[in-house]
């Protein structure tokens, strides 16, 4: 007994070390860049950089739309699903989970030749076509998260009577689900959100190939060419992270607590 | 020298005392239940003799052998769960033949002793299945050929019967009970369900608290309870306050009306005491000779299929009856006057 | 004759409200295709044929016709070691993310821990998988590059220099051990439910039985659990040989794994074909598409026990 604890705290303790380090090593270079002496100056130049600014509201608006149209597209689908097409689920699960099957380079790769400029659907050709494009990509990336949130949050509350109820009341579809559906699965809509946040702010590969300055591209940028900086913007992706992740658990601790008090 | 000896243990979780200096003895070959309500310390007590919990005081002796600080491995004491507990990636023969395995016995032995054991269980049958492919009545049956297949000193049954349904629950008491006889062996069986408890026990311990309330056959503990937590745990019971009259000659009063006892109740002139009755041990019409009588109202009537449960108000208690539902027999009705009539034997005198 | 004409009457209102009901279920029915359009069309356009036309394109010469050229070519010497030093780096991090990540689980879980414990390690694990890209190489590089924190003070305390050690953050190790931080992590929250599930009764049981620490573990705990392991590890392996921004952010493609030659390919054609870049494509699919699929089969095994 005693000895499977002294290894469960080692194993956890050596797991927090690894983990805790390259954060602490990080923290702890990124107040480097005034010679013999701490100081916050690499954050100061990173968050005044123009670059920054604009990158980082960039991957913010990028993400927010991604949001909605995640939204816009999963909830109507969890919910028809679960209603009446009871039989279409398992397409349905298997298509959200190809984006962590397919990796995301080739997803993209699949873009690019398929939207370049000399497609039927050239979106690449203009600014606002290559941002529509990659929304979609990242509805896409995310898909197998927003969906899985939205449909546990669908499960977990009776769908089928909800309806029936607000119908014998006279409400109709749109309706049922704005006013009904969509407020009883609002956490799992935002676990989703913070989820899809998350994967958004920081990517990478989707933006860089199809050269949209996003955050992602911009870090990477940042990273080839100047020391301290890059330790103080991986401390602020890590607290963008953690914040997504915290706020998740609200969400989540939320959604818990409100189908404890229905049972 | 009892075969099982359990000398004051308790069981401490910092100032939580979930068992208070519990003794017990256990014969060879006994059918022991430990009845109770959830948290009354029944299944700590159990964990001990299994040798999960060791006990922060106290001992237990098995076979003449002080096994408190020797672990479960060490014990051979074969334990049924509640929730059957089988191996999933196992089958059922290799369920059975787990212990044997690991005893190191011969392959063709431990054939042997899986058939056998499977055949004691009436599910010869079912060894090359999976236990998922198995109701729970029948996973609860291999968990049982798995448990005897060591040939272990003593059984230890969990709640062996909770996850059941109603019916196989009660097929599977009696098989257990059986097999149990046919082997002679040394059973102590958990449960929370008292008709479980005192249709298949030699011997029934009620626990409250973390204590032992009462040890008794079946048959003691029903019509014999001593106190008013074991009375109105086991059965249903009308409990009544009562007044002494007279402690030699065994008279007293309810509400007026004056009553009499077998037994001396334990106290003085004008004592107050507390008395139960059985709703079956009442029945209703004139008063007769060498019986307890007691005028009363009908407040209620429930139909319980073969039993209707007549309620009735007298002086200040609620008293509930049971007779049979005859087609012939009118029941009262709701509000009538009724004289109930009781053997002086079934009032029960609780101690507390 | 009258009761035969109130049967027909029945029967024609019988049939009215039969059509009512069947073409209102039809109209219900309509709005719900309706509702799910939306998302068939999304994912035909963004994600299933996008990539479709991107593995015809493995199949096809530059001029569209039919060929296996692009497939044969993937064994030329050069596109070969990168696909040897993708699986061995995949392999190596998903068999470190899967040990390490197991022991981590399995001692929160069931290792008598401090209950914060176990929600700690579940929030920091959602945290730290997510934290993969670019941010990670630059944490690594402050810790383990030339001048990072733990680099300098092994100097320092052990007058010992890693890399004089032949240590590289930017070479195989270097980058598998970067890997481990998303790869450990990711292994705790999938397997967390499969330890979950180990009963405690079965520990109780198979120690009324006789056995030992070592027996239980030999004949019940890796037995039960070995479909759920080999199926994350899987995953994992599938999640590190897709990868591509921390691999590229931290070697900055001196290494040549798949991803990042593809990543080189996409952005300026640097095989000088763009089919074969489509069989690059392909071959990656091939790979963790076969990965998936052995995980889920191992996954129905492995839940094939626990109803």
């Amino acid at each position: 007994m005693k000895n499977s604890k002294i290894g469960a705290w080692l194993a956890v303790i050596l797991g927090a070390l690894y983990f805790l380090l390259p954060l602490i090593a990080t923290f702890e270079f990124s107040l480097r860049l005034k010679r013999g002496e701490y100081s916050f100056e690499a954050y100061k130049i990173v968050l005044s950089d123009p670059d920054f600014q604009s990158a980082f509201t960039y991957s913010i608006v990028l993400a927010i739309v991604t949001i909605v149209i995640g939204i816009l597209i999963v909830v109507p689908t969890a919910y028809w699903v679960q209603l009446r097409l009871p039989k279409l689920r398992p397409l349905v699960e298997f298509i959200t989970l190809l984006p962590l099957v397919i990796p995301a380079i080739i997803i993209v790769f699949g873009y690019v030749r398929m939207y370049n400029t000399s497609s039927i659907l050239p979106l690449t050709q203009t600014a606002l076509g290559t941002d529509a494009l990659l929304s979609f990509g990242y509805v896409a990336l995310a898909l197998p998260y927003m969906y899985r949130a939205v449909e546990t949050g669908m499960r977990s509350i009776d769908v089928g009577t909800l309806t029936e109820a607000a119908e014998s009341l006279g409400a109709k579809w749109p309706m049922i689900l704005w006013k009904v559906i969509l407020p009883n699965i609002k956490s799992a809509i935002l676990s989703g959100a913070f989820l899809t946040f998350a994967t958004v702010i920081g990517e990478f590969t989707f933006a860089s190939l199809l050269n949209r300055p996003t955050f992602g591209p911009y870090l990477q940028l940042i990273g080839a060419k100047r020391a301290y900086e890059p330790a103080a913007l991986a401390i602020i992706a890590f607290i963008i992270t953690w914040a997504c992740m915290g706020l998740l658990q609200v969400a989540g601790g939320a959604m818990r607590s409100a189908n404890g008090a229905k049972k | 020298m009892s075969f099982v000896e359990i000398k004051e243990i308790s069981k401490n979780y910092g100032a939580n005392h979930v068992v208070r200096k519990v003794d017990l003895n256990i014969e060879k070959g006994e059918f022991i239940s430990l009845l109770g309500p959830s948290g009354c310390g029944k299944t700590t007590v159990l964990r001990m003799i299994a040798g999960f919990e060791t006990p922060s005081t106290g001992s237990v002796t098995i076979d003449n052998e002080d096994v408190t600080q020797l672990n479960p491995a060490q014990r051979n004491v074969g334990m049924v769960f509640q929730a059957y507990a089988l191996f999933p990636n196992m089958t059922v023969a290799d369920n059975v033949a787990f212990g044997l395995k690991i005893a190191g016995k011969p392959a063709a032995e431990i054939k042997a002793r899986v058939a056998e054991m499977l055949e004691l269980v009436k599910l010869p049958l079912v060894g090359d299945r999976y236990p998922y492919q198995l109701s729970g009545g029948q996973q609860q049956r291999i968990a049982l050929a798995r448990a005897l297949a060591i040939s272990p000193r003593i059984l230890l049954l969990d709640e062996p019967l909770s996850a059941l349904d109603a019916k196989i629950r009660v097929s599977l008491r009696e098989e257990i009970r059986s097999v149990q006889r046919k082997l002679g062996i040394t059973t102590v069986f958990v449960t929370h369900d008292q008709e479980e408890a005192l249709s298949i026990s030699d011997r029934v311990v009620v626990m409250n608290e973390g204590r032992i309330e009462q040890l008794g056959t079946p048959p003691e503990i029903y019509n014999q309870p001593r106190t008013r937590f074991v009375a109105s745990f086991v059965g249903t019971l009308t409990i009544m306050s009562a007044k002494i009259v007279d402690p030699v000659a065994r008279t007293l009063t309810i509400g007026d009306q004056p009553v009499k006892s077998r037994l001396s109740p334990k106290g003085k002139s004008g004592d107050e005491i507390t008395v139960g009755l059985r709703p079956e041990a009442i029945s209703l019409g004139k008063a007769r000779a060498n019986s307890n009588s007691l005028n009363a109202n009908v407040t209620d009537i429930n139909f319980l299929g073969s039993i209707l449960r007549v309620k009735m108000r007298c002086g200040a208690h609620d008293i509930a009856l049971d007779m049979f539902n005859q087609n012939m027999s009118k029941p009262p009705e709701v509000g009538a006057p009724v004289t109930i009539n009781f053997d002086p034997n079934d009032l029960v005198i609780l101690d507390a | 004759m009258q009761s035969a004409t109130f049967i027909e009457d029945q029967q024609v209102t019988t049939a009215s409200t039969l059509q009512n009901k069947t073409s209102k279920a039809m109209n219900r029915d309509l709005v719900a295709w309706l509702g799910v359009s939306p998302f068939f069309i999304f994912a035909a356009l963004f994600l299933i044929l996008p990539t479709f036309l991107l593995l015809v394109g493995a199949f096809q010469d530059p001029s569209g016709n039919f060929t296996l050229q692009n497939i044969a070519n993937l064994f030329r010497s050069d596109i070969i070691k990168s696909f040897t030093l993708s699986l061995e780096i995949s392999a190596t991090s998903a068999l470190g993310g899967a040990l390490f990540g197991f022991i981590l689980a399995y001692a929160a879980v069931n290792g008598g821990l401090p209950s914060w414990i176990r929600p700690t390690l579940m929030t920091f694990s959602g945290v730290a998988s997510n934290f993969a890209g670019v941010p990670l190489a630059f944490a690594f590089i402050a810790t383990l590059g030339r001048t990072g924190l733990v680099t300098a003070a092994l100097v320092k305390i052990f007058d010992f220099n890693i890399y004089n050690a032949g240590f590289n953050l930017l070479d195989f190790w270097g980058l598998t051990l970067t890997y481990l931080y998303f790869q450990i992590p990711l292994m705790v929250l999938i397997l967390t439910p499969a330890i979950d599930g180990l009963k405690k009764e079965w520990r109780e049981a198979s120690l009324t039985l006789g056995s030992s620490t070592f027996q239980h573990w030999r004949y019940v705990i890796l037995p039960i659990l070995w479909p759920s392991i080999a199926g994350s590890t899987l995953l994992l392996f599938a999640n590190a040989f897709g990868a591509v921004a921390t691999a590229y952010a931290l070697t900055n493609s001196s290494l040549n794994i798949v991803p990042i030659l593809l990543f080189a390919q996409i952005r300026g054609d640097v095989l000088h074909d763009p089919n074969l870049g489509y069989a690059l494509a392909l071959g990656m699919v091939a790979i963790t598409g076969v990965s998936n699929v052995l995980y889920i089969m191992l996954r129905a095994r492995a839940e094939r026990w626990m109803k």
